[in-house]
């Protein structure tokens, strides 16, 4: 979980907090119940806003990579779950109730298993550990310092308290992690170019505020993995091919490429898209999309690579409607109505119910004029 | 909505009743009485009840302005779907639209321009099922749009013919600079 979620998450669990309570067993069952309550409302919130990935293959790859990894881990709480949340930004977080959310942005930035497993084992800590659950009971106002008393969430001792903690919990979650992915065969040595690509892609995004946290994180698991490398006598380790991990990640590729057309992201949108083409050469959708994300970050003027992209869709799939469309819309615009006409009558009689048929009904009758 | 009520109220003056027609540099409209309108610097939102129960919003934006949830910017030169398919985009990636539902998307003419129309739906952070119908036109340097935005249930409908009216009288001035 990246820290700020969990700090997020204490300061929503400290604002509702009740005044008075009392440390026994009870009533760290009973915040216990509380916080899986609330996670479990969050999470029907994200399925409600339809932004959960559904793919059977996928959800089947990361639940194998899970168990996998939780046959490492000493805890008596039943397998966390992944679920995949179609968004550009590179997050992961785990809840109390060991549900674990990555989204296709994080998925896209990992090169191979290994990788992917570190993300994991590094939420699955927060999760065996119940970070949350503890943080929770230590702000409590009986736990807290005097001077810290009556300060909730807003004083800067409990603020430094409070990120203090959640420090030193992600600084476990990273230790452990890393001790649960080499127990599991998996390459330790890939925590390291993992660090640095979400460095670059944290610039990228626009995001430099997160950079200083994690080069601290780098060196911290620099000298981790060099410590481990000396214990360690003629280990193997798996899960650093590069194809089979983009392979099994390809839905979510792809609908991290569908997510930054919509969002405007050309760039991010063309090397989601190029790497799903690696793994499925003959997806028209695929091909589809490329011509889109092509088209308007030229400003819907064409050009050859557009056009390339639209007519492999064709080759591949003559009858992908949105292709006879998207080439429509192009000739139309371009003023050579003639080429245009026929691509929206393939268009109509495909999709008569599609609803850019009004638009493209009207179109096709100025073509006819 | 209700983010976006704080956001368009943050620069405004105050609600003020309905006196005759509205006009501004812009544009002018035949307004309804009973209803009170706020005027901001480039748009303008009307209500009866209070814009969390309804509200028409009339507004006027650069071409090259960013949106809010996209990247995309509109141009001149798109096609009436090209440019409902940006708003669609950008209305997607609206966090605090829970469940958007796309109802229908049209060609419309608005004002004499011809633009798109789309209705749809959506839950907000209060639970509460909205409406709207969005007509855009993209004009040489300008994106015009008029929307009605109503608690789907009796709010929408009851409201919906004095926004017809106000669709309907709705005229822009923007034809001389274009």
């Amino acid at each position: 979980m990246k820290s700020r979620h969990l700090i997020a998450w204490m300061l929503l669990l400290l604002a509702t907090a009740t005044p008075d309570p009392v440390s026994d067993a009870a009533t760290i069952s009973e915040q216990t119940s509380r916080l899986w309550r609330l996670a479990a409302q969050e999470q029907a919130m994200l399925d409600q806003r339809g932004v959960i990935l559904k793919n059977s293959s996928l959800s089947g790859y990361l639940q194998v990579v899970v168990e996998r990894l939780w046959k490492q881990v000493p805890s008596h709480l039943s397998v966390p779950t992944v679920k995949i949340i179609a968004d550009t930004r590179i997050e992961a977080h785990a809840y109390p109730n060991g549900v674990c959310f990555l989204s296709t942005g994080m998925l896209d930035v990992l090169e191979n298993e290994s990788q992917l497993a570190m993300i994991l084992a590094h939420e699955m800590v927060h999760y065996a550990r119940q970070h949350t659950v503890a943080l929770y009971s230590h702000f409590q106002p009986a736990s807290l310092p005097s001077d810290s008393r009556g300060m909730k969430g807003g004083g800067s001792a409990s603020d430094m308290v409070m990120r203090d903690t959640v420090e030193a919990a992600e600084r476990q979650a990273d230790r452990e992690g890393l001790a649960i992915i080499q127990a599991a065969g998996y390459c330790d040595k890939e925590v390291l170019p993992l660090m640095a690509r979400l460095v670059r892609c944290m610039l990228d995004q626009g995001h430099p505020e997160r950079v200083s946290q994690l080069n601290k994180r780098a060196e911290r698991f620099n000298v981790l993995v060099n410590q481990e490398g000396e214990n360690r006598t003629g280990s193997r380790s798996t899960g650093t091919d590069a194809n089979g991990y983009r392979d099994s990640v390809a839905p979510a590729l792809v609908a991290n490429a569908e997510r930054a057309l919509r969002g405007g992201d050309w760039c991010q949108a063309e090397r989601s898209i190029n790497r799903f083409l690696e793994s499925e050469p003959l997806n028209a959708r695929a091909y589809y999309l490329k011509g889109e994300i092509l088209r308007r970050k030229n400003g819907s003027r064409p050009d050859d690579a557009c056009i390339g992209a639209y007519e492999k869709a064709l080759e591949i799939d003559p009858t992908f409607q949105l292709t006879h469309r998207a080439l429509g819309e192009l000739y139309y615009k371009s003023g050579r109505y003639q080429m245009a006409k026929p691509y929206f009558e393939a268009f109509l009689n495909l999709a008569p119910r599609d609803a850019a048929s009004p638009f493209i009904k009207g179109y096709l009758k100025q073509c006819q004029n | 909505m209700a983010a976006a009520v704080v956001v368009l109220m943050a620069c405004a003056g105050p609600w003020q009743p309905v006196q005759g027609d509205l006009a501004s540099p812009q544009w002018s409209f035949a307004a309804p009485e009973g209803w009170m309108h706020l005027r901001m610097p480039e748009s303008e939102m009307l209500s009866k009840n209070g814009p969390y129960l309804e509200y028409i919003l009339v507004q006027s934006r650069p071409l090259n302005k960013r949106f809010r949830f996209t990247k995309q910017v509109l141009d001149s030169g798109m096609l009436p779907h090209e440019a409902a398919q940006l708003i669609i985009d950008n209305l997607r990636s609206d966090p605090r639209f829970i469940g958007f539902q796309l109802l229908a998307s049209a060609p419309a003419v608005t004002a004499d321009h011809t633009g798109f129309k789309l209705t749809y739906s959506y839950v907000d952070k209060y639970g509460v099922t909205m409406k709207t119908i969005y007509y855009g036109v993209l004009l040489p340097d300008r994106f015009f749009n008029i929307r009605y935005t109503a608690a789907q249930r009796y709010y929408f409908d009851k409201e919906l013919p004095t926004f017809k009216a106000v669709l309907g009288s709705i005229q822009l001035s923007f034809d001389s600079k274009s």
